[in-house]
């Protein structure tokens, strides 16, 4: 990416101002060119908006007060940088084009569990609870996170993107909830898929690993020996349908960016996640990692109180992870909803 | 410079293809992969083992030396690393530390041996080998050392207080990782230690965010003056002052600060304020009523992108009976409506006070033309209403249901 930075002149009479109708902070668009409009006054001199990018330096058409102008976009990483009143006032905007995204329909997604991911919730069950459940009770208990997951996976995507389906097949994606533990890995996806190009996938969760880590449960606060069924129903259903979630989403391509050799126009990193470093280096102009409030921000940076949808105590409603907004445009393009 | 660096980082293809996974808090730190470890070994090198598995690649290792426990001289040594989380090539892995559990409880596994020779994981994956090489910071093997063999918490302290602020930024990310997990080492000392580091700017722009969270982990006073101090850091990024805000309300007086910022006229008032809003559980999306107007008609509009879109803003927006009622329109047995919009709607309807979004989800229990996964929710998302809602509805949910395991269900809900 190449960008012009404009000095700033010298201030005309009056306080200019600069407003942004389009593109919203951080847009992402298929599309080579994008349309920028706003709103301008220069306080007295004569209003003039010019956006630049690449090189490439367009000026805004002026209607009273309204400017709008549209501005060719390289593939990638798109600073616009727009300046007005003699360059008074500038303001950026951080636009990608993405490349390797074709136009489908909602993934179709299935969930898989295996006797050993049932066995791992039930001992979650009796490790962290104070109150003892009955063979029955644990089956039911077993079931109802079962549904739950089901239930929360739904609304972590956004709508008209994934279709839950009750079997595996050649445009499904399948993950497999599964009874694995150990070395801190909570789920893996094999294949990562830069542009879904393919829509049959396979994903992991290790439910094992979850029982084997919430033994040690002062790790996982607000939760507590003394809380209720219910609470340790939704903890639990909330942290596997994070899970799922997750490594679904590096099954669907993201989040692009070194190592991989494809759809590096993300800007991710470490190993494939939201990446800290970029948001640290581009402030306010993006919003892609909360130390998991994000469902693709990485594991190791991944805040436990995150993954059970209570970051701000037990005492306050679920506030569960969503995809960060560019990570959510990234998924209604893979499901046809293409915005210019 | 650096933006354009980051950005061209992002752009770099190299050929191996990649592979993605998810790790626990701190996985990757020091005192993550010690824990989990029955195993420490110098790696010379590397070799991939042809193995049938496309769940994990396994590699025979050349042992240089051992730091804990027993490697068989009589057997290769085989690692078996998680596929989501391997090497881009064995190669790049000479002269490394592994962490390894040479006995993983392999429950859903099932690839316990290669060649009949039992297999070690790898800790965390590829992040579970650290790089001791010659082109590693100096003295970092000599360091991890020391930490393997670290039996008290002086010594800890200690160690933590050489790592943090040193020139090896893995160290002082394993040194901060100890201090932010939850029921680790904190208190006062803790707190000061950072607080000299922050104050003699000695710690690494990428692990700062780390110390926020050894700081909240704290649980100190002293703590929140150290994130009062990064809040007005002016050299400080600003993702690090909104971690900042987001760790006050966890500390003692935490509450009083962000209220303070909130009211006051910098650059993170807006952040402060939004924050407050949370803790009020206040949705972050509210629209106005006038949105809902506009948006409830969409839902029965023919363009799926278009009622896609509603229903997302409607879901993420204020709860009313006129929502009630186009959710009961889109739960009937002719609408567009799947069973993944009907969960998602069941589950948006659990959110809402009042009898009148518990009424449909009872209807929604009491109707077979709905999938049973749908039903079990909605009688479950009863449940989560006021004990003076919930409880008669359930209660004749009980014994008014057909299907006996959803009376049953119905039952147990009575009773939690």
């Amino acid at each position: 990416m190449t960008c012009v930075w404009w000095p700033l002149g010298a201030l005309p009479q009056g306080t200019p101002t600069l407003g942004i109708g389009g593109p919203a902070a951080d847009f992402l668009t298929t599309f080579s060119t994008i349309s920028v409009t706003g709103q301008v006054s220069c306080g007295g001199v004569g209003s003039e908006v010019s956006i630049s990018c690449s090189a490439v330096s367009v000026a805004a058409a002026l209607a009273g007060e309204s400017w709008s102008a549209s501005v060719p976009l390289t593939l990638g990483a798109n600073m616009l940088h727009i300046s007005a009143c003699q360059n008074a006032i500038a303001k950026d905007v951080f636009v990608t084009r993405a490349e390797q995204v074709v136009a489908g329909s909602p993934q179709k997604l299935f969930l898989l569990w295996t006797p050993e991911a049932n066995q791992a919730v039930k001992q979650i069950a009796r490790e962290t609870l104070t109150i003892k459940l009955s063979k029955k009770e644990l089956e039911t208990f077993a079931e109802r996170v079962r549904d739950g997951v089901l239930a929360i996976l739904a609304g972590r995507f956004p709508i008209g993107t994934i279709e839950l389906v009750d079997s595996s097949g050649p445009d499904v994606h399948t993950v497999r909830m599964i009874g694995a533990k150990g070395g801190g890995v909570f789920g893996q996806t094999p294949v990562y898929d830069c542009g879904n190009l393919s829509h049959e996938g396979l994903s992991e969760v290790w439910v094992g690993s979850y029982e084997e880590s919430m033994r040690n449960l002062p790790l996982w606060t607000p939760m507590l020996m003394s809380d209720s069924v219910g609470d340790r129903t939704e903890d639990i259903s909330q942290a596997l349908a994070r899970g799922a979630a997750h490594e679904i989403g590096h099954g669907l391509g993201m989040v692009g960016g070194a190592p991989s050799a494809t759809c590096g126009w993300m800007n991710g990193c470490d190993d494939l996640h939201d990446c800290e470093s970029f948001q640290a280096t581009y402030g306010s102009l993006v919003n892609r990692f909360e130390k998991g409030g994000y469902i693709m921000d990485p594991g190791d940076t991944t805040l436990r109180p995150w993954r059970i949808a209570l970051p701000l105590g037990r005492a306050h409603s679920r506030r569960p992870s969503a995809f960060s907004p560019f990570d959510q445009a990234y998924l209604a393009l893979l499901a046809g909803g293409a915005v210019p | 410079m650096k933006r354009a660096l980051v950005l061209l980082l992002g752009l770099i293809v190299l050929v191996e293809s990649s592979k993605a996974s998810d790790i626990e808090y701190g996985a990757s730190g020091l005192a993550g992969l010690s824990s989990r470890a029955d195993l420490v070994v110098r790696a010379i090198s590397l070799q991939k083992v042809p193995s049938a598995s496309s769940r994990f690649s396994t590699y025979s290792v050349s042992v240089g030396a051992v730091l804990r426990g027993v490697v068989d001289p009589d057997q290769p040594l085989l690692v078996r690393v998680p596929a989501g989380l391997d090497f881009l090539s064995a190669s790049l892995v000479h002269d490394s530390l592994l962490f390894l559990d040479t006995d993983p409880n392999d429950a859903g596994f099932m690839e316990v041996s290669v060649g009949g020779v039992r297999t070690s994981l790898l800790i965390a994956g590829r992040l579970g080998a650290v790089d001791v090489s010659s082109s590693s910071p100096p003295n970092r093997e000599s360091k991890i050392k020391t930490f393997l063999s670290i039996a008290g918490l002086p010594e800890r302290l200690s160690w933590a207080r050489d790592a943090i602020g040193s020139d090896d930024e893995y160290l002082e990310r394993s040194a901060l990782f100890d201090f932010a997990s939850p029921g680790a080492v904190g208190g006062d000392v803790v707190v000061k230690i950072l607080k000299d580091a922050i104050d003699r700017q000695q710690v690494a722009a990428g692990n700062l965010s780390v110390v926020v969270d050894a700081l909240r982990n704290s649980g100190s006073p002293e703590a929140l003056e150290v994130l009062g101090d990064l809040v007005d850091d002016a050299k400080a990024q600003m993702f690090v002052k909104n971690s900042a805000i987001e760790a006050m309300p966890a500390l003692p007086g935490g509450l009083e600060m962000l209220k303070g910022i909130s009211l006051g006229n910098g650059q993170l008032k807006d952040r402060a304020r939004l924050q407050l809003d949370q803790m009020q559980d206040e949705a972050s999306l509210v629209f106005a009523m006038k949105d809902a107007d506009r948006l409830i008609p969409l839902l029965d509009s023919p363009d799926v992108k278009l009622r896609d879109d509603a229903l997302g803003k409607l879901i993420a927006g204020e709860p009313s009976s006129d929502l009630v009622a186009a959710y009961r329109r889109l739960l009937q047995r002719d609408s567009w409506a799947g069973t993944t919009v009907k969960l998602l709607i069941v589950e948006d309807l659990s959110t809402f006070d009042g009898a009148l979004a518990a009424t449909l989800l009872k209807d929604v229990a009491a109707d077979s033309d709905q999938s049973d996964l749908v039903r079990r929710r909605a009688i479950i998302n009863i449940g989560k209403f006021e004990s003076a809602i919930s409880k008669p509805i359930l209660t004749r949910l009980a014994t008014k249901l057909e299907d006996a395991k959803l009376r049953n269900l119905a039952k147990a809900s009575v009773n939690q």
